[in-house]
């Protein structure tokens, strides 16, 4: 039994999620931490960090390379498209674009994916089943092609579009909720809670969902970098986002025409992705063996 | 195995693949008219009719739903809008090459993704491990876009060694396999390594210690098979996902498959080949799966003793 | 006396392995038409073997599960209200104490919020109030302000035991089932706990509804005893008679299994042979004769009923002539 001396404060949110075993921490993390928090301050403030209007046209500064190569100019140091853009201003609203997009798709997502996991776990019976069988049909079709072939018909809808990403994966939030909350139930303290005379929603909110937080928290930070996979590829495909809209992906797919002249236009995008994807994955696998080792993927 | 297992396992599959169908054909039929789309702007009324009625788009939803339905039942995917021909030769056409593509690049993911996984699980916590789990988590953080332009950039731009596009040789098919195979092999090195270490800290491989079974005879033996139930699992689950790259990776390549057909005819609003794509590709991937739920079954004997003891 | 819970012809079955085609699944009765009563400030123990469905009878009493047949009513209405209202009125009359006191505290809330829970559940009081009511409880129940913010992992498990009787109680209720309050604690805590828990019944005038296989806890505690065995009552009556001159030969087997400190009172060891057998597939009559060492061809077919014998009822076809018998060979 261990006490401490002095009264303890209310507990803080790290402890709370099971972070305060977290000591070391290790460099590659970090690092990964500080390029989601860097993505993060260009997703809010893109519009006061680029140097010039993102569609700004010069058409006398054509396709300049980035620094330090020849015939770049400092006054774009990532160079300009094939209209003269600046590429920085333009890779600061695409990521902009991206990272919001796919933050909020995954958080509709996963939000629906809990709330439909909750209410197969409390209905069962014909409710359970239903979503269940939503849960597997989801996992079993193609569906990066179906979404890709409902954007195309569907046309240049941003509505669609976030539609689309939040339907990306949110069986996977579903299936975990449905499982956790069937086991969180028979837990003493659920059932304690029943005998209180507690409603479901208080018994849900207050006490299961925190307690089944983690594993959710894991998986979103799976999904977040798959969603913004999902995203670019469509936008690269030249089904997602579209001008004057620019994402990423849409960058990307923009500068594979220019491989030949300017690399750079495909090289700059495509490293951005690259970058916040591979830093999400990092975090993710830290926080899946700290917060939830169980959690197998 | 039970002939009510497979018969269940059927049952869902053609469940899947009908939801599929009838899904993609209501979506396409909501999005607009595909007359207006595929005829040019200044054409009259009556040709507008005719080209209704040709297609059977003049009906009303539900009456083409069943009529779709009716003649899939017959065999018959519909003729394409743009040349007329019939849908299913048009797409039948691509499959050898982005199954080609498809095969080579699930064969190059498998054959490092196994034996890397394998080789980090039994050097656990080694500098080795980590390496290489360092590697795979670059690996399928690549979008492989990305890695594909970049193997362009390099090899067909600088070095002037592979061919950036088509699908004329051998080499044509290098580069595209590696960009679709490099992150699902990244997936399934990490999945055959927590696989193998799952199964080598399981009992019966600590029995087969005591039991003084040599380190090779207890890989082969005992492990290796139990640790291939994982791996195949999510090998066809992950197929429909390999499907989706393909789509781009063939986009990147110019590779001739059914990818790039499935961008084309989308474009065009060419209905029926569309919705023959869609087909084709959830009945291959419904029908990984259902093998994949077979081999499970004949891999775990657990699984098969259970089942024998329902009948 | 007047009963505050009447339980009558109470009934739960489950179902016992997998349904087949054609066929329904089989069907146990964990609880097999009990009937029971339980006064007004009184404590009614159940005791008996784990598996004998004491357990579910509790949770049937409470309210918190279905009866497959029979009824449970408390004060005149009946347990189980319809609608959530006056399901809810119903939750703050009585409460529970469950055997995990573990598993039924949040792990991750401090505890002086689960202890105020059941007042935010039910909307009594101001948030002021309900502080102060809950310092109050946990005050009475022993537990220092230096513990009030802890999460229940940090308590030993008497503190939690604690925390768990407080949240119970801090709704004034008129009746607490307690089932095995004490069994998962030490023999030193157990004390502590019974006391605490004799302290409230007495300040607050409860009933309670002891479930337990201990009977060297059972005697600290109860008024009445109720001995099940496999989902039956076999025998029942004050806990002076039933504890002293035990009539059924269960209730003796299981009394005789208990040390008793003084040799001069213990009387013949009667003891059950075997294991019992399980309530799947129960054996006809009574259900105790497969273990029994009295048991006539009667008990083999004929369920006996409960009868008054000496004071108390038991369901024994040879119980009155068995206490003539073992009075006599005690007496030799």
């Amino acid at each position: 039994m261990t006490i401490a001396a002095a009264p303890a404060p209310s507990r803080p949110l790290t402890h709370r999620l099971g972070l305060g075993g977290l000591r070391r921490v290790p460099a590659v993390v970090l690092i990964a931490f500080a390029v989601l928090a860097l993505a993060l301050v260009v997703t809010l403030f893109a519009q006061f960090m680029m140097p010039y209007d993102y569609d700004a046209m010069n058409l006398r500064a054509r396709l300049t390379p980035p620094l330090p190569w020849e015939g770049s100019n400092p006054a774009h140091p990532l160079g300009t498209d094939k209209l003269g853009r600046d590429v920085l201003s333009r890779l600061l609203i695409a990521t902009q674009t991206s990272i919001a997009l796919a933050l909020l798709g995954t958080i509709i997502g996963a939000v629906l994916g809990t709330v439909l996991g909750f209410l197969a776990a409390h209905f069962r019976g014909i409710v359970d089943e239903v979503i269940s069988a939503l849960v597997d049909f989801q996992a079993a079709m193609p569906y990066f092609i179906i979404a890709l072939a409902v954007l195309a018909f569907m046309g240049n809808s941003i509505v669609v579009f976030l539609f689309l990403m939040a339907i990306y994966g949110w069986e996977k939030y579903a299936r975990i909720t449905r499982g956790l909350v069937l086991s969180a139930r028979e837990e003493g303290y659920a059932r304690a809670q029943h005998a209180l005379g507690a409603g479901p929603l208080r018994t849900y909110g207050i006490h299961i969902l925190p307690n089944i937080v983690s594993p959710l928290i894991v998986q979103l930070t799976v999904n977040f970098p798959d969603t913004i996979l999902f995203e670019t590829s469509l936008s690269f495909l030249g089904l997602g986002v579209r001008p004057p809209l620019t994402s990423l992906g849409q960058m990307l797919g923009d500068g594979r025409d220019y491989l030949v002249t300017a690399w750079w236009l495909a090289v700059v995008p495509g490293l951005t992705i690259f970058l916040v994807t591979l830093a999400m994955s990092i975090v993710g696998d830290f926080l899946r063996t700290h917060l939830d080792p169980s959690l197998q993927d | 195995m039970s002939v009510r297992f497979v018969i269940v396992k059927l049952l869902r599959a053609i469940l899947t693949i009908w939801l599929v169908v009838t899904f993609v054909f209501f979506v396409l039929r909501l999005s607009g008219d595909p007359v207006a789309q595929l005829l040019p702007d200044d054409v009259d009324k009556q040709t507008v009719q005719f080209y209704r009625e040709l297609w059977g788009l003049d009906q009303p939803v539900g009456v083409q739903y069943l009529r779709y339905i009716e003649a899939l039942l017959q065999g018959d995917l519909g003729i394409s809008f743009r040349n007329n021909l019939d849908a299913f030769q048009l797409v039948m056409e691509r499959v050898p090459k982005t199954a080609l593509l498809g095969g080579t690049a699930l064969l190059f993911a498998l054959g490092f993704g196994i034996p890397l996984g394998i080789y980090a699980a039994l050097h656990r916590d080694t500098a080795i491990d980590r390496a290489i789990m360092s590697v795979a988590v670059f690996g399928f953080s690549l979008p492989n876009f990305f890695l594909g332009i970049m193997l362009i950039l390099i090899f067909s731009l600088q070095l002037r060694w592979l061919p950036s596009s088509g699908s004329g040789t051998w080499w044509h098919l290098l580069m595209p396999a590696v960009t679709l195979g490099t992150g699902f092999g990244a997936q399934i090195a990490r999945y055959a390594r927590s696989a193998m270490i799952d199964v080598t800290n399981r009992a019966y491989m600590r029995t087969a210690e005591a039991k003084g079974a040599g380190q090779t005879r207890k890989l082969y033996v005992h492990a290796l098979p139990n640790a291939a139930i994982p791996i195949v699992t999510i090998t066809g689950m992950k197929i429909g996902e390999l499907l989706g790259w393909a789509v781009v990776t063939e986009t990147v390549f110019a590779w001739p498959g059914i990818g790039r057909l499935l961008t084309s005819a989308v474009a065009m609003r060419d209905l029926a080949v569309v919705q023959c794509i869609m087909l084709i590709l959830a009945v291959t991937m419904v029908s990984a799966n259902f093998i994949v739920d077979l081999a499970y079954g004949w891999l775990d004997p657990r699984v098969r003793a259970q089942r024998q003891g329902e009948r | 006396m007047t009963a505050l819970l009447t339980a009558s012809d109470l009934t739960r079955s489950f179902r016992a392995g997998r349904k087949r085609m054609f066929r329904p699944a089989p069907r146990f009765n964990a609880v097999d038409g009990v009937d029971i009563e339980v006064a007004r400030g009184e404590t009614l123990a159940i005791v008996g073997e784990s598996g004998c469905g004491k357990s579910t009878l509790g949770t049937l009493l409470l309210g918190l599960a279905e009866p497959s047949a029979g009824r449970v009513l408390f004060d005149g209405q009946p347990v189980r209200g319809r609608g959530g209202d006056a399901w809810r009125r119903m939750r703050r009359r009585i409460q529970v104490i469950f055997q995990d006191t573990n598993g039924s505290l949040d792990p991750r809330l401090p505890i002086f919020a689960q202890v105020r829970e059941p007042l935010d559940i039910h909307r009594i009081g101001a948030r002021a109030e309900r502080d102060a009511r809950t310092r109050a409880i946990l005050g009475a129940v022993g537990l220092g302000p230096h513990l009030w913010q802890h999460v229940p992992g940090e308590l030993s498990g008497g503190q939690q035991q604690r925390v768990v009787i407080a949240r119970a109680a801090i709704l004034e209720p008129e009746m607490i089932v307690c089932d095995e309050p004490v069994s998962a604690l030490d023999v030193s805590i157990q004390a502590q706990v019974l006391r605490l828990l004799r302290q409230l019944q007495r300040d607050m005038g409860l009933t309670m509804v002891f479930i337990s296989h201990d009977l060297a806890v059972v005697r600290h505690v109860a008024d009445r005893v109720a001995v099940m065995y496999l989902g039956r009552i076999v025998e029942t009556g004050s806990a002076e008679r039933v504890f002293q001159a035990p009539q059924h030969p269960y209730t003796q087997a299981l009394l005789a299994a208990v040390p008793v400190p003084d040799p001069a009172r213990r009387t013949a060891r009667v003891l059950a042979t075997g294991e019992p057998p399980s309530p799947m597939n129960p054996p006809p009559g009574c259900r105790f004769h497969p273990r029994c060492p009295h048991a006539v061809p009667r008990c083999r077919s004929e369920v006996p009923a409960l009868r008054p014998i000496a004071g108390r009822e038991t369901a024994c076809h040879v119980a009155g002539a068995l206490d003539a018998e073992i009075t006599r060979i005690a007496a030799e």
